[in-house]
């Protein structure tokens, strides 16, 4: 190409990127000159290609996505999960704090003095700021091992509407996706390694997000009580459980214990965690406590 | 009204509602898949590629502050992920759509108006020349052609997706065109004078589509 043309402003001429007077001494330029007017029809040519090989999405694009979407957020964004995602349903207890569980809320550490069996949710939704931990946790008869708790949700239609003896928390026992409270329970921070509450009955999978319901609550028959963190792993372990245990209190605070590398994770909003695949906060969760 | 419609459906995704994302995706999935396609040069990277955009946008919804069009934003995505895995693949390329016969003519399916075979062999071989030749192309180039070629954007755009002037814009663009071109030369030559004749009289003085 002889041409002192600036090959640079063809370029930015068949983009219709020039100016009007721009584009009309280039125009002019090129049309007389054999060299620049190759230069523009192998331009021409080349996004003549682009467009000849146009390209749509494959089938099932969106729906891939989505899927993926749905599983990040079952997950959690917890890649230790997302492991697991694939494997079957993933198992978990709930523990239903039809109980004082003073010590998962962090509460005042006073004992009630009732158990926690017979304990109102309204009882046990003091306000309770206070971040001072429990200290006599391990010794409170508050976590009753609540055997009367699957007898009774077994005849129950509402499974879980009369769990936990008649404490008011289990009324939403069955369905944990309610009754959330809206204190910010911020005890746990302080004292990790003790939790509170009964072993109400195996989780649906975690894998799919799915609301726990009554029915699966008791489907596994679990009634236990815990009161550490160490009780809760030995627990599942003993339960074949191998990752993740799901801690609630009266459907309000939720601790959750992965147990594939004993992370405890707690969520702030009970109400939500247990809610239906879509419907989880994208709050993160704040971890508690990683032993080893 | 797209970018509008975009904006209220990106405000809902960001609360969380997958639907309005799916909204989005089905949107945008096909120039999302268009440029990795050409990004990447082979269908299953291509759709792993614009799978991760989108994820990626889901992800980062949240710090999306509206400052580009969501359509910016995603290209911007799209083209950082495929940028990803290019330099993961490096050098060591294995297949890609210059080999993929079969890759090529799926592309090709797409519904011609009244194309006689002698066209189509024509259009296949000009579409694996092309493909060929942006597989060569440095990646960084290959990303502002894609944008300008695949996609249409005008300069302004590309300078929104890239964060560059103008300016740059123009001057980058035309080295990757000419980067692309020069291959062409050398490896297909006769691309260019073989539809050549015909090609020019359809696009006399027409713009670039």
């Amino acid at each position: 190409m002889n041409c002192q043309g600036n090959p640079e402003l063809i370029s930015a001429f068949i983009d219709g990127e020039l100016s009007d007077e721009e584009a009309a001494s280039a125009a002019a330029h090129i049309d007389s000159c054999p060299a620049c007017s190759k230069l523009r029809d192998e331009y021409q040519m080349i996004s003549q290609m682009f467009a000849d090989d146009a390209a749509e999405v494959p089938e099932g694009f969106t729906q891939a996505v989505m899927q993926r979407i749905t599983a990040q957020r079952t997950a959690r964004k917890k890649d230790h999960w997302k492991r697991y995602g694939a494997l079957a349903a993933v198992c978990a207890i709930v523990i239903i704090a039809g109980v004082s569980a003073g010590v998962l809320r962090g509460g005042s550490g006073k004992s009630t003095g009732s158990t926690g069996a017979t304990m109102k949710a309204a009882d046990m939704a003091p306000s309770s700021p206070s971040l001072a931990a429990p200290q006599d946790a391990g010794a409170q008869d508050d976590f009753v091992y609540m055997e009367d708790t699957q007898e009774d949700s077994a005849t129950q239609d509402t499974a879980g509407g009369t769990a936990g003896a008649g404490a008011d928390g289990n009324a939403n026992g069955g369905t944990v996706t309610e009754g959330a409270a809206q204190e910010e329970p911020q005890g746990l921070t302080d004292e990790p390694d003790r939790l509170g509450g009964t072993l109400h009955g195996m989780a649906g999978s975690t894998s799919e997000g799915k609301a726990i319901t009554a029915a699966e609550t008791g489907a596994f028959g679990l009634n236990a009580s815990v009161t550490s963190l160490e009780q809760a792993v030995a627990l599942a372990q003993e339960l074949g459980i191998d990752y993740s245990l799901f801690v609630t209190k009266a459907g309000q605070d939720a601790l959750v214990i992965s147990l594939d590398d004993f992370r405890a994770f707690y969520e702030t909003d009970g109400n939500l965690l247990y809610s239906e695949a879509g419907n989880e906060p994208e709050s993160p969760w704040v971890l508690i406590t990683q032993t080893e | 009204m797209a970018a509008s419609m975009d904006a209220a459906l990106v405000e809902q995704a960001k609360g969380g509602d997958t639907q309005a994302f799916e909204k989005l995706v089905r949107l945008h999935q096909n120039r999302v898949y268009g440029v990795a396609l050409r990004m990447m040069g082979n269908h299953e990277d291509a759709e792993d590629a614009a799978q991760d955009a989108f994820v990626r946008a889901w992800e980062n919804l949240p710090a999306f502050r509206g400052d580009c069009a969501f359509l910016t934003w995603l290209y911007r995505l799209t083209t950082n992920v495929c940028l990803d895995l290019l330099s993961a693949r490096g050098r060591r390329k294995t297949t890609s759509l210059s080999g993929d016969e079969e890759a090529g003519a799926r592309a090709l399916e797409i519904p011609d108006p009244a194309p006689g075979p002698h066209e189509q062999a024509e259009k296949l071989e000009r579409a694996q020349a092309l493909r060929s030749a942006l597989d060569r192309l440095p990646p960084d180039s290959r990303q502002i052609v894609v944008l300008r070629e695949s996609e249409g954007l005008s300069y302004e755009e590309i300078g929104q997706v890239l964060e560059l002037a103008p300016g740059t814009v123009k001057s980058r663009l035309f080295r990757a065109r000419e980067k692309l071109r020069q291959d062409l030369l050398l490896h297909s030559g006769n691309i260019f004078s073989s539809g050549a004749s015909k090609k020019q009289n359809q696009q006399k003085g027409g713009g670039d589509s």
